[in-house]
């Protein structure tokens, strides 16, 4: 009987310890990691990143001590900031900040926990307009909504990085408001945008019902947004849609209403590869990349430990007067992966790029792109912030973002404000019928 | 040149330069006020035409080669009155006010216009012209869209000719389309226009145009002005001159009679099955805003004014009307549509068409046929010895219905051209070539049609127009051809700059050029000129 009572005791207390110990990590870990979208630093390598923060977390870097920091920059960021004067302004200086670990939502990360696991690739091709998908390179499911999360968290190829960074849906719902400045840095001239516009997602919902796709969907959009032009003040009134087809073989449809002739007219892919309203980005460039991602091809380079811009205040970023690029960016040691990414169409604008890709988000802090005659013409530096949506689920969104000329030297340093995600839009705004009702 | 124009031109080159060098300063635009409810902007501008020859004859009317001068201040205003769930509410009001200078500052052109025409052409100055050119409110609930003032509406896709785009008179006195959009050039008027959003199949969106009685003729630039007929061709001395009063005056008086009314229906949709096309259907019943001559009465009045001027020595003031109506404004009716249509697999490029069949359209015929001129109905030429009109030498024999078609087609493609791209920053170059017909069914030698050849049944027009920017689209170069097969066209190079948040730029040329006799008769050949624009918008 004792000897009972003594291993019900025991066996009781084992228990308990057990239960302890299992719960340990969620009490205590509970904004800590998911598995199922790894941290880029741990171990070792984190306790080795924090050791490197003591010397400089809280530091200012500018052209005095860029040079050693340089291994964990873009090449053209480095020199910009060894020649501040060339983009108008006597110093360009960035603060390092400590690494932090990205948070997704729950029901982002419960859907890349649903959906990662089946996602593959189609092993046959086919042909589109603009060229051929080929085979093992459209993901299947995506034409009928059937994928949300990211497809591939421990992806190995460049592609499967590129389908990741598809999968941002930013809270489904989101609207924001653009604030910039198109600088010629020689002249210091600067015209002034300012653009507010709304986003919608049918397919890959994962925050904001309904879930994971809005059901009534015939035509296959993939995602809808608006930008309407309030400045600068001779575009006021233009307003643009673009609405993107889960299908490949359907080029995206972009409208314009512009105000001075009242009409809506069409816009030919061509088009998208115009700067938007004299500043550094084309329509592509919209959110680092804005395009079917099957319309290029992807190549993995490296992973490399870089700063990047992941927790960026937006109320931080300063300039002045003539200066094309951002001032106080908030960089943080993270893992990146270098993806060279070739447009199929071979008389594209751009002859290769270079994404950045973060590894946490898979959004993009930092691309290259070289222009025809192979020059390194334009580069962007994004600066990714974090946010939460009406329901108080985090967002890692696009706070701030510099594209620069770097053979003409100007640059478009511009900033995303009032920005509110996971809200209710109507599918309604996102139709030529509403443009042409609420023009004038 | 008159010292007094130089001065002006000094002042007025010295104001465009200056801001080139000082204006780029950066600063709010459009004004926002009761909580960005109310929203402001407008411009000022200053436009000059400069014409690069006068012929002799003409070149006792001027001063100057300045043939236009005008300065322009434009304010909108957008008040958001109620915005409330499905329910939006806003008033939009755009003010223009206007005054042509070089009337006033050559002389010789100051006498060479008579002188309420003068008066009229200077500002806005009468009911017909009001600085108002736009005043409506708009309502929007759910499906249904309720606009109601005085409003400007576009229903065609294409530029340079109007074949669908219907229902706003021009105003061609200050401008022309080449280097002005239709959309600067049209009269506003008072209407109720409603807009309602279908769920049915294609989700097509129907529109309505009821224009209670706001009847505006086209209005045609003043004998002596820049672009109205030289002061020494078949429409001078004062002859042209009459006929406007007479058009003025036979006019239908606006908004004072419900059976003036013009009224519309257009329906828009999306062809999604075969081609992911844009297209409207539209049907418009209207009355014309260039009238046809009451035979007798227009061969009596031509009569009157040459008794005036040439036998007893009288101003074209002093012509008296010889009945109470000269000209009459008829009905007509439009069918049409438009198409827009993006073809992504060939082409890449985007088609846009318009075609309208014009119901009931009216001329005018006379019996001056066998020369290969154009003439207009109402010439001195066809008096009999003894002074008095003889029906059978008549120019205006009579009025007839015709219905006529016409159809304009236009293709826009950017191309990414790297000769180009090296030097503008690699932008695009857009191409958009368009091309025009018209024809008038069962036509005759015996009409009255302007703008063609007598005999021609038909008009075929063909356009070019090449448009690229440069420094980040702060400069923009448009070069635009036209080419009309009874012979005439015009060339336009522009050069638009908007280097800041204000100040905007714009200098060009248009060289205009005509092989035929009829064509160099109807006044436009010699007016080659080159055009500036200052303006200050915000």
């Amino acid at each position: 009987m004792t000897s009972l009572r003594k291993m019900s005791r025991y066996f009781s207390c084992s228990l308990l310890v057990s239960i302890l110990i299992l719960l340990l990590p969620v009490l205590v870990f509970s904004e800590e990691p998911e598995e199922i979208v790894p941290p880029c630093f741990t171990g070792s390598e984190l306790e080795k990143v924090r050791e490197w923060e003591k010397t400089w977390a809280g530091e200012k870097v500018n052209y005095q001590n860029v040079e050693q920091v340089k291994d964990f920059l873009p090449d053209f960021l480095v020199q910009m900031m060894k020649e501040p004067k060339k983009w108008g302004t006597s110093d360009l200086w960035f603060e390092v900040v400590p690494y932090r670990y990205c948070l997704r939502s729950k029901g982002f990360l419960e859907a890349t926990k649903k959906h990662s696991p089946v996602a593959k690739l189609d092993p046959k091709g086919f042909k589109t307009p603009w060229g051929e998908v080929g085979p093992d390179e459209y993901l299947i499911g995506y034409d009928k909504g059937e994928m949300a999360g990211y497809p591939f968290p421990k992806p190995k190829t460049g592609l499967e990085m590129a389908w990741n960074f598809d999968s941002n849906t930013s809270g489904d719902n989101s609207k924001s408001s653009i604030y910039g400045e198109v600088v010629n840095c020689r002249t210091g001239a600067e015209r002034h945008a300012y653009q507010p516009g709304n986003t919608m997602y049918w397919t890959g919902r994962t925050s904001t019902p309904p879930i994971p796709k809005i059901e009534d969907n015939p035509k296959g959009i993939r995602m809808a947004s608006t930008l309407t032009l309030i400045e600068p003040v001779d575009m006021y009134g233009t307003k643009y849609l673009n609405v993107r087809y889960t299908n490949p073989r359907k080029e995206d449809d972009t409208y314009i209403w512009i105000a001075m002739y009242r009409r809506i007219r069409r816009m030919s892919t061509t088009e998208r590869n115009d700067t938007i309203d004299g500043s550094d980005a084309s329509y592509r460039d919209g959110g680092s990349y804005s395009g079917h991602i099957n319309r290029n091809t992807y190549k993995f380079l490296e992973v490399k430990d870089m700063l990047a811009c992941r927790h960026q205040d937006g109320d931080k970023l300063v300039k002045v007067k003539g200066q094309g690029m951002w001032s106080g960016q908030q960089r943080e040691r993270c893992k990146i992966y270098l993806v060279e990414v070739t447009d199929k169409d071979p008389s594209h604008m751009y002859s290769k790029e270079l994404w950045y890709l973060d590894g946490e988000t898979w959004l993009i802090p930092y691309k290259e792109c070289w222009d025809l005659q192979g020059r390194l013409w334009r580069g962007l530096d994004s600066q990714l912030g974090y946010k939460q949506d009406i329901r108080g689920e985090p967002i890692t969104c696009q706070v701030g973002y510099n594209t620069t000329d770097q053979i003409r030297l100007h640059g478009c340093p511009n900033q995303n404000k009032e920005q509110e995600f996971g809200i209710e839009l109507s599918p309604d705004i996102f139709t030529v019928k509403y443009i042409q009702r609420i023009g004038y | 040149m008159e010292k007094g124009i130089r001065k002006v031109t000094i002042i007025l080159f010295l104001a465009l330069v200056i801001p080139l060098f000082y204006g780029g300063e950066k600063a709010e635009s459009a004004i926002q006020l009761m909580d960005a409810n109310l929203l402001l902007k407008g411009s000022i501008d200053s436009f000059w035409i400069l014409r690069t020859h006068i012929p002799g004859q003409e070149r006792a009317y001027h001063d100057s080669n300045i043939g236009l001068f005008l300065n322009t201040a434009h304010f909108e205003a957008l008040y958001t009155m109620v915005k409330q769930g499905d329910l939006t509410i806003n008033l939009q009001g755009i003010v223009r006010y206007y005054y042509e200078a070089i009337t006033d500052l050559d002389r010789q052109m100051h006498e060479a216009v008579p002188a309420g025409n003068r008066r009229v052409f200077q500002t806005p100055s009468y009911f017909h012209d009001d600085p108002v050119n736009e005043f409506y409110i708009d309502i929007m609930k759910g499906p249904l869209n309720v606009k109601v003032g005085k409003q400007i509406v576009t229903w065609g896709e294409t530029s340079l000719q109007r074949t669908s785009d219907v229902v706003n008179p021009l105003d061609l006195r200050y401008g022309q389309p080449g280097y002005m959009p239709f959309e600067d050039l049209k009269i506003g008027l008072w209407m109720l226009r409603c807009f309602y959003q279908t769920s049915i199949f294609g989700e097509p969106l129907i529109e309505t145009i009821f224009i209670p009685g706001d009847h505006q003729m086209f209005r045609l630039p003043p004998e002596g002005t820049n672009w109205g007929p030289g002061v020494t061709g078949l429409l001078s001395d004062g002859l042209f001159t009459m006929l406007q009063n007479c058009w003025k005056d036979d006019a239908p008086k606006r908004l004072r009679s419900i059976k003036n009314y013009q009224w519309g229906l257009r329906i828009r949709g999306q062809i999604t099955a075969l081609a992911n096309a844009d297209w409207t259907l539209q049907y418009f019943d209207a009355i014309d805003s260039s009238p046809v001559a009451i035979p007798n009465r227009a061969n009596q009045q031509v009569f009157a004014f040459f008794t005036e001027r040439a036998l007893l020595g009288g101003e074209v003031q002093d012509v008296n009307k010889v009945a109470d109506r000269i000209w009459e404004y008829k009905r007509t009716k439009y069918v049409g549509g438009t198409l827009q249509w993006y073809e992504e697999k060939y082409l890449k490029g985007v088609i846009r068409g318009e075609f309208a069949l014009q119901i009931g359209k009216h001329f005018s015929t006379d019996n001056y046929y066998g020369k290969d001129v154009w003439i207009p109905a109402f010439t001195y030429k066809g008096r009999t010895v003894g002074g008095y009109y003889d029906n059978t030498k008549s120019l205006v024999t009579g009025v007839v219905k015709r219905e006529s078609a016409g159809y304009g087609l236009s293709f826009d493609k950017k191309v990414l051209w790297p000769f180009l791209m090296k030097y503008n920053a690699n932008r695009s170059l857009t191409i958009n070539a368009q091309v025009f017909q018209d024809w008038i069914l069962n036509h005759s030698h015996t009409l009255v049609v302007s703008q063609r050849g007598r005999g021609d049944r038909a008009s075929t027009a063909m356009s070019l127009m090449l448009q690229t920017d440069w420094f980040r689209q702060e400069l923009t170069t448009t070069w635009t051809g036209l080419y009309n097969t009874s012979g005439t066209g015009y060339n336009v190079v522009d050069f638009s700059y908007a280097p800041g948040d204000h100040w905007r730029y714009q200098i060009g040329c248009m060289f205009l050029y005509s092989f035929t006799q009829w064509s160099q008769e109807s006044g436009s050949y010699d007016k080659d000129m080159l055009y500036f624009r200052l303006k200050y918008e915000w």
